[in-house]
């Protein structure tokens, strides 16, 4: 046999190979194919194409004529936009200091030290998860503003401007950061400790030579989260910011304020980079954190130290004191006649239809955008997952899945929304009839969250046995049978882990929605930034407070399911030999 | 005339095979899994595909259930091409190594997965479920979950679960691997005999050469993407049809030499006798001579014994109930390195230990020749 035999052999087989799968497709691959498509495109509407166009967007004015990057120069030589980017980065920089120090001394009490109480400190911790982020904003008015309770700690500096949005950030950011350095925390290998203190290493030397070492990615990559968390959110400089631009407030200035929508776009373009560096930041410093920890490593387990253990109580219990007091500030203020001259308590604040054109309408809305992007979101989210983990075929359609996956995480909301704005509300758009209604928003909050949802699903579903597939096909039983009656069983404690979270999520978030609304989609979150825009606080902390309660009940609900759905599993998972 | 027709016919149906692969290549790229693989499966024969991993037995498997496509050839079972078919709608039943048993069900729910209520009716399906459970010896632990089992136990509902189809076929991936060494030989005896009593058509994929060895009428050894050996366990032992084959399967000495005229192999200072008449050999070509390790002879071997060697005892290892001993025949400026193995009574009778010297007898008819040296690289390249 010569070469060029086996060479045109080679390209002969490889195209009928390809055909010959298509035409002999089964019932099951028929179905996945569909599924994936559907979802393939799905993401490139929801996600690529919007993202597209307000990127071409940056690069036209407002009549959609090219102007290359004159949008740009325009931007950068106003003094006053250019401003933001540095107010942006100062007051990104000081709460990542500052609430990065917090939750790291958090995260260390919860998991190196043994002082008490530790379970009720780790679950206090995730208060400001329940609120949208307008709720701290509110609160530090009430606490620190002109007719402040407190206002006289401030020592006649001004809330509004970047203390307030400094402190209002560290509220809200400090869950995020601190459950990304609990991670980093735990994650250590006492063996490491043994030896050090066999070789005679005091406290300090250990903690920074072991201690800080172990943990040094999940440091860096709350970093960044705090970072972009901080610089990306648009709610509390809204409230608070007063006179202090920043670039999340420039958009939404320039876009609602001025209809200035290609300067929107290129401010668009500005917060995205600080997003993409901190997304690429976090992805490289995750694949070095899992190659830490093998097998083998050993648990650690903090010995008692009564002097430690109580300067980090003490701490703690200031932490858990300021997230309390800040929440506690926003429903006491919800419930006060007249702020500060009429302090009878009284329930006229939550009559938000005396206030509030849409009144309590708004509230329904969230509620029911709520559901539905829980429902249908954790479906789709779920179906794609197990598509990218367990489909065999169709290599190219799963990669690209699983890629666009990853883009919400480096998209700021605010981005998001104003991309949906360019996009769905071209009237050549087939798609435009979902603006102004209640599927843009839902279909936006699902885009917004869907990466933490996809990836926990993913993990998740890597747990099963991959030959699952295979032997039910050997017993005749179509995929989704499977995936019915072992699969989504499986899986049920992280499906009702992602549905809670895009749940909480929709009824808190602001950012992507706030260019998406109509009048009679208005949402909770909107409706309290708006009332607080007009003056009527009190109104708009009782309608914050009402997004908490629900979270709360929604959350409480979610435990006992998920008691039961583990003492079900609890049958199976370790059924005694 | 009419007779032998009739008898060549009758040959024929018996001899037609269940299963046929023909010309079967797959490529995971430019990597080569199987390159033109060839090979046929009688009805109700076990067979083993046998080879370290990396060789492609378990992508062969693959290939026969439809879960991995060949990229080129072709695979007929009972008649039918299946090449195309996706695995629902080929016949045939599945063990894995992990079990794959779905852990959120009970052994009943497992067993009956693939059987249909609506086709069969309750009754029916619950009758064929506790027949199966008295076929794997587990009557009881129908309502049990998985996790309740032990990895024997879980093994046997695995292959209840495959058997409940009544498939024509059933495919076995490494299903012992993950067990105990003493509950993998009684599974392996078990699985043998359940086998042979249902008649089933059976290919299990296997590292395991003693696995092999005891369970398969048929062992196909496999190595890098080629078939090297098609034969009965005996066959496959007593005749390697390569050097690959010879060290793979068993323990085996190779010995290099240069092969004369006179139809003996020299080696260094000392030759033996070789029977050459299977392979074609010139006088000058260098060849490896292989004896297995039991083969060697040491009771009655004198200096006129037919290719006899002196030999010096280097090590003795005890290995229970045998000893293995390393021979060396030292010539000047080279040494031929063999070991044998004795029984202990053996060792008791000669008092074999360490510097002894004696002589030993390569029987002619134990030697297997093979051309080329003795160099075995089973990792690299054929």
């Amino acid at each position: 046999m010569n070469y060029s035999t086996t060479a045109s052999v080679d390209t002969n087989l490889a195209k009928p190979g390809l055909l010959q799968r298509l035409r002999h497709l089964s019932k099951d691959d028929t179905i996945m194919l569909v599924g994936l498509l559907g979802i393939v495109v799905s993401m490139l509407v929801a996600l690529v194409f919007p993202l597209v166009s307000i990127f071409s967007k940056s690069f036209q004015d407002n009549e959609g004529t090219f102007v290359g990057l004159g949008n740009f120069i325009e931007y950068f030589s106003s003094a006053g936009l250019v401003m933001s980017i540095w107010n942006s980065v100062g007051m990104a920089l000081g709460t990542t200091v500052i609430a990065g120090l917090m939750a790291f001394i958090y995260a260390y009490a919860l998991t190196r030290s043994c002082m008490p109480g530790k379970k009720i400190f780790r679950a206090l911790s995730s208060i400001p998860i329940l609120a949208p982020s307008l709720l701290p904003a509110i609160s530090l008015v009430y606490l620190f503003g002109n007719q402040g309770v407190i206002k006289e700690f401030l020592m006649g500096e001004s809330i509004y401007g970047i203390i307030g949005i400094v402190i209002g950030m560290c509220f809200y950011i400090f869950p995020h950061v601190l459950m990304i350095m609990v991670t980093a925390l735990s994650t250590s290998d006492a063996r490491l400790y043994e030896a050090a203190e066999v070789l005679g290493a005091g406290r300090v030397r250990i903690f920074f030579t072991v201690t800080l070492p172990g943990a040094r990615y999940g440091l860096i990559s709350a970093g960044f989260v705090a970072f972009t968390l901080a610089i990306t959110d648009f709610g509390i400089p809204k409230v608070i910011g007063g006179n202090f631009n920043v670039l999340a407030t420039d958009i939404y200035k320039q876009v609602v304020g001025q209809q200035n929508f290609s300067i929107g776009a290129v401010v668009g373009m500005v917060l995205l980079v600080p997003a993409l560096v901190s997304f690429a930041v976090d992805r490289h410093v995750r694949k070095k954190q899992t190659a830490l920890l093998t097998a083998r490593s050993a648990p650690y387990h903090p010995k008692p130290h009564a002097m430690r253990d109580g300067i980090l109580f003490v701490f703690c219990v200031a932490v858990v004191v300021f997230l309390i007091g800040i929440l506690g500030m926003a429903a006491f203020s919800s419930f006060v006649t007249f702020w500060p001259y009429d302090m009878t308590l009284t329930l006229n604040h939550y009559d938000f239809d005396a206030v509030d054109p849409n009144g309590w309408a708004s509230f329904y809305n969230s509620l029911k955008m709520a559901g539905f992007t829980a429902i249908i979101g954790t479906v789709l989210i779920f179906t794609g997952a197990y598509f990218v983990e367990k489909c065999q075929s169709f290599k190219g359609l799963r990669a690209s899945v699983q890629m666009m996956a990853m883009i919400p995480m480096a998209v700021p909301g605010m981005v998001l929304g104003l991309a949906y704005v360019f996009f769905f509300a071209d009237g050549d758009n087939p798609f435009s009839g979902i603006y102004g209604t209640m599927i843009i928003l839902v279909v936006a909050t699902i885009a917004h969250f869907y990466t933490v949802s996809h990836l926990t699903l993913v993990t998740a579903l890597k747990q099963i046995d991959p030959e699952f597939e295979a032997v039910s096909a050997s017993l005749k039983a179509p995929f989704y049978k499977t995936v019915a009656r072992v699969h989504f069983p499986i899986c049920l404690t992280a499906v009702s882990d992602v549905a809670i979270y895009l749940f909480v999520n929709a009824m808190t978030t602001v950012s992507a929605v706030v260019f998406l609304y109509a009048p009679d989609t208005k949402l909770a979150s909107i409706s309290v930034l708006n009332m607080d825009d007009v003056g009527d606080q009190a109104p708009a902390a009782a309608m914050a407070m009402m997004i908490v309660l629900t979270s709360v009940v929604v959350k409480g609900l979610h435990a006992l399911v998920s008691r039961g759905i583990n003492a079900r599993a609890m049958a199976w998972k370790t059924a005694t030999k | 005339m009419v007779e032998t027709m009739n008898k060549i016919s009758a040959d024929e149906t018996v001899t037609m095979p269940y299963l046929e692969i023909n010309n079967v290549t797959k490529k995971f790229g430019e990597f080569v899994a199987l390159d033109d693989v060839s090979l046929t499966v009688k009805e109700g024969e076990f067979v083993c595909f046998l080879g370290p991993s990396g060789c492609g037995k378990t992508t062969l498997l693959r290939a026969i259930a439809g879960l991995d496509f060949q990229t080129s050839g072709q695979i007929i079972q009972s008649g039918r091409d299946i090449s195309h078919l996706p695995p629902v709608s080929r016949d045939f039943g599945i063990v894995f190594q992990s079990y794959a048993l779905f852990p959120n069900l009970s052994v009943t729910q497992n067993i009956s997965y693939g059987l249909s209520v609506r086709k069969m009716g309750r009754e029916k399906v619950n009758q064929r479920v506790q027949s199966l459970l008295d076929t794997v010896g587990l009557s009881d632990s129908g309502a049990k979950y998985p996790a309740a089992l032990s990895g024997g136990q879980q093994q046997r509902i695995a292959l209840a679960r495959a058997l409940a189809n009544s498939p024509g076929m059933l495919l076995l991936d490494e299903p012992l691997s993950a067990l105990d060494a003493k509950v993998r030989v009684n599974l392996r005896h078990e699985m043998k005999e359940l086998q042979r009593k249902l008649g089933i058509t059976t290919i299990m994929v296997t590292h395991d050469q003693e696995e092999a060895l005891a369970m398969a009428d048929k062992i196909v050894v496999m190595n890098h993407g080629v078939i090297e050996q098609v034969g009965t366990p005996e066959d496959i032992y007593g005749n390697p049809a390569s050097a690959y084959v010879a060290d793979f399967i068993g323990e085996m000495n190779f010995l290099e030499g240069v092969y004369g005229d006179d139809g003996r192999v020299g080696m260094g200072g000392c030759s033996v006798a070789v029977d050459a008449n299977d392979v074609h050999l010139q006088s000058g070509q260098t060849v490896t001579v292989c004896i297995r390790p039991e083969d060697v002879v040491v009771r009655g071997v004198s200096a006129k014994t037919e290719n006899h060697i002196d030999v010096e005892v280097i090590d003795v290892e005890f290995l229970g109930s045998f000893c293995r001993a390393e021979l060396a025949c030292r010539r000047d400026g080279r040494d031929i390195r063999l070991t044998a193995d004795f029984s202990i009574n053996l060792m008791r009778d000669l008092s074999l230990g360490h510097g002894e010297k004696l002589f030993i007898a390569l029987p002619k008819d134990h030697l297997q020749l093979f051309p080329g040296s003795a160099d075995l690289d089973l990792g690299g390249a054929p």
